[in-house]
């Protein structure tokens, strides 16, 4: 899928998330291409705190210089971090681009179901979800076993609980 | 019985100390093959120094790796106890990112990364090729997996193949905490790849661009863990600097030495005539033998090329390198092209007709000098947590760019 198609998926989350962080950023365009098939074709990879791909990023800070997304700096009590934001010029992009039309429902069950959890969450859930995906691993146990070995400041019931999340929703 | 310690002498580390299995790790061909990859590909017909190879640089990432694993290890105790490492885990680590280290460019083509878009593709439908690192892994699985496993030194560690390959990309190994820990170590924003050929290449090729200062870094780095609580490495808060000169260093090598534009148009002729002897030998439309074809791969190295192009066999583009009669660069746009950029590329194509006469370089991928992506981590004292390097460095944070510069590259007369 081509460049112009992923700027505005990226910039469809802005504007229905508004203030996302990066690692929401990450984990919700994981979520859209690994559960719903978006064909945006970026490479995931796990790291310890969780899938990434280079390419999500760098694509981020090229929306920001093309003026589609508003990057910012901010300082958290317990962390520094960033709040994208779509902009004028993002909202103009999506309305010239209707080949995003097919795909706006998606993004917004997404984002509705992910939104307000935290970026530990999304860390877990997303880990939960490559490693059922990337390791074919079905059953509970197995994939609760693995997503141990990567995140072990989870206790198992908490990595439990997060199965029953993904799995209660069918995206496992 | 202590263990031999065999030294070799090298240009950036003075010596470097291997035991007797990494020292017979280098004695097999398929590593020594890499004394006969280029570094830098044709870089010499810029800089005639740069005819370094990945032998040395190989060799160069093991001492960087166990050099910034040891004092991260010494300062993070505490951390690496979280971890469940102790004293024996800790050593065991050390040997498979050593071994990782030394392997991690075992499976480059000839001429480096000149010659990888001659890579085939993993499949038809998307497009995608294999990497070098794909063919990294399946040569340590089949040609070093029983000197890695059963080597008298691996006695006491009971090291397996997969866990070296795991840490060099290996998507068929099972992650876990550790693994993905030590992996940036070796593939990374703050890697041992990246700290050692920004020396080494500035060293063979007379240039003090990328000289920055390794022991201050080395000793600048620790284990912290992130708002979410996974482990990192991190820069200490004091050794910002040392990071930020380190960016600075690789932004002028690339500016400087990896995208000049004599070098990148010798990388477009030396892939043009690596295609042709490759049609010649292998039959095929001009890519090199996939993975699952290992042993015929590794029978090309940058002899087989060269004695090709010798021969007559790279055609036109064997010839111009042959002769340095490179195509010459007709027009190169900004940073990020304008308008008028763009118009005045297409004009002169159209001048061209044919498209045998001109090259049009477009290195997206390869210019991101600095990713803002994986920004380097640094522990920011004063508030507890770690910033990224852009918000400490306002020369880092301007050059956070994805550069789209292009360059058109006409046939001489």
């Amino acid at each position: 899928m081509n460049l112009n198609f992923r700027l505005s998926v990226l910039t469809q989350i802005a504007d229905r998330w508004p203030r996302i962080g990066k690692t929401a950023m990450m984990k919700c365009v994981f979520f859209l291409q690994t559960i719903k098939g978006i064909p945006l074709d970026y490479d995931f990879e796990i790291y310890t705190y969780g899938p990434y791909s280079s390419l999500v990023m760098s694509e981020v800070d090229f929306a920001r210089q093309r003026g589609y997304l508003k990057v910012d700096g901010v300082i958290y009590p317990n962390a520094y971090g960033y709040e994208i934001s779509c902009t004028e010029e993002g909202r103009n992009l999506l309305s010239n681009n209707p080949q995003i039309n097919q795909y706006k429902d998606s993004i917004f069950e997404i984002i509705d179901c992910f939104k307000n959890k935290q970026a530990t969450e999304l860390e877990l859930l997303s880990t939960i979800l490559f490693v059922n995906r990337r390791y074919k691993e079905k059953d509970k146990e197995s994939v609760c076993k693995t997503v141990q070995g990567i995140k072990p400041k989870f206790t198992l019931t908490e990595i439990q609980n997060g199965y029953d999340f993904m799995s209660q929703r069918r995206y496992l | 019985m202590n263990e031999q310690i065999f030294e070799i002498r090298d240009v950036v580390y003075g010596f470097i100390e291997l035991d007797e299995q990494e020292r017979d790790i280098i004695n097999q061909p398929a590593f020594q093959r890499l004394r006969r990859i280029r570094q830098l590909a044709l870089t010499e017909m810029v800089y005639p120094g740069a005819t370094h190879t990945r032998f040395e640089h190989s060799l160069g990432v093991l001492q960087m790796a166990t050099n910034m694993y040891d004092c991260i290890v010494k300062k993070s105790r505490d951390k690496l106890r979280e971890l469940s490492l102790n004293d024996e885990g800790v050593k065991r680590w050390r040997k498979i990112i050593r071994i990782a280290a030394l392997l991690h460019d075992v499976g480059h083509p000839p001429f480096s990364h000149a010659g990888e878009d001659l890579m085939p593709p993993k499949n038809n439908e998307s497009g995608k090729c294999y990497t070098h690192e794909d063919y990294s892994v399946e040569i340590i699985k089949k040609q070093f997996k029983d000197i890695i496993e059963n080597h008298p030194n691996n006695r006491n560690y009971g090291i397996k193949a997969g866990e070296v390959t795991a840490l060099l990309g290996d998507k068929s190994i099972k992650a876990d905490s550790c693994m993905l820990l030590w992996k940036s170590l070796i593939s990374g924003q703050l890697d041992a790849d990246r700290a050692d050929y920004l020396l080494r290449d500035s060293i063979h090729s007379g240039v003090s661009y990328g000289i920055y200062d390794r022991n201050r870094l080395i000793h600048c780095l620790a284990l912290y863990t992130t708002e979410t609580d996974s482990p990192v490495i991190a820069i200490q808060d004091g050794g910002w600097h040392v990071a930020e000169s380190l960016v600075i260093a690789r932004y002028q090598m690339f500016s400087q030495v990896y995208f000049h534009k004599t070098r990148r148009i010798y990388d477009y002729h030396l892939c043009q005539a690596t295609k042709e002897i490759l049609k010649k030998q292998i039959g095929n439309a001009g890519n090199y033998p996939p993975p699952q074809n290992i042993d015929k791969y590794l029978e090309f190295d940058d002899w087989t090329i060269l004695y090709g192009i010798k021969s007559g066999n790279g055609r036109l583009h064997g010839e111009i390198i042959k002769n340095r009669t490179h195509y010459r660069l007709k027009h190169e746009t900004e940073m990020i092209p304008t308008p008028e950029d763009e118009k005045r590329i297409n004009s002169l194509i159209k001048e061209q007709g044919s498209e045998d006469t001109y090259f049009l370089d477009t290195p997206y991928a390869s210019t991101k000098w600095y990713k803002l992506d994986k920004d380097i981590e640094v522990f920011d004292e004063i508030h507890g947590f770690l910033k990224p390097l852009s918000e400490y460095s306002p020369i880092i944070k301007s050059m956070v760019a994805v550069p789209q510069i292009k360059r058109l590259y006409i046939k001489q007369a």
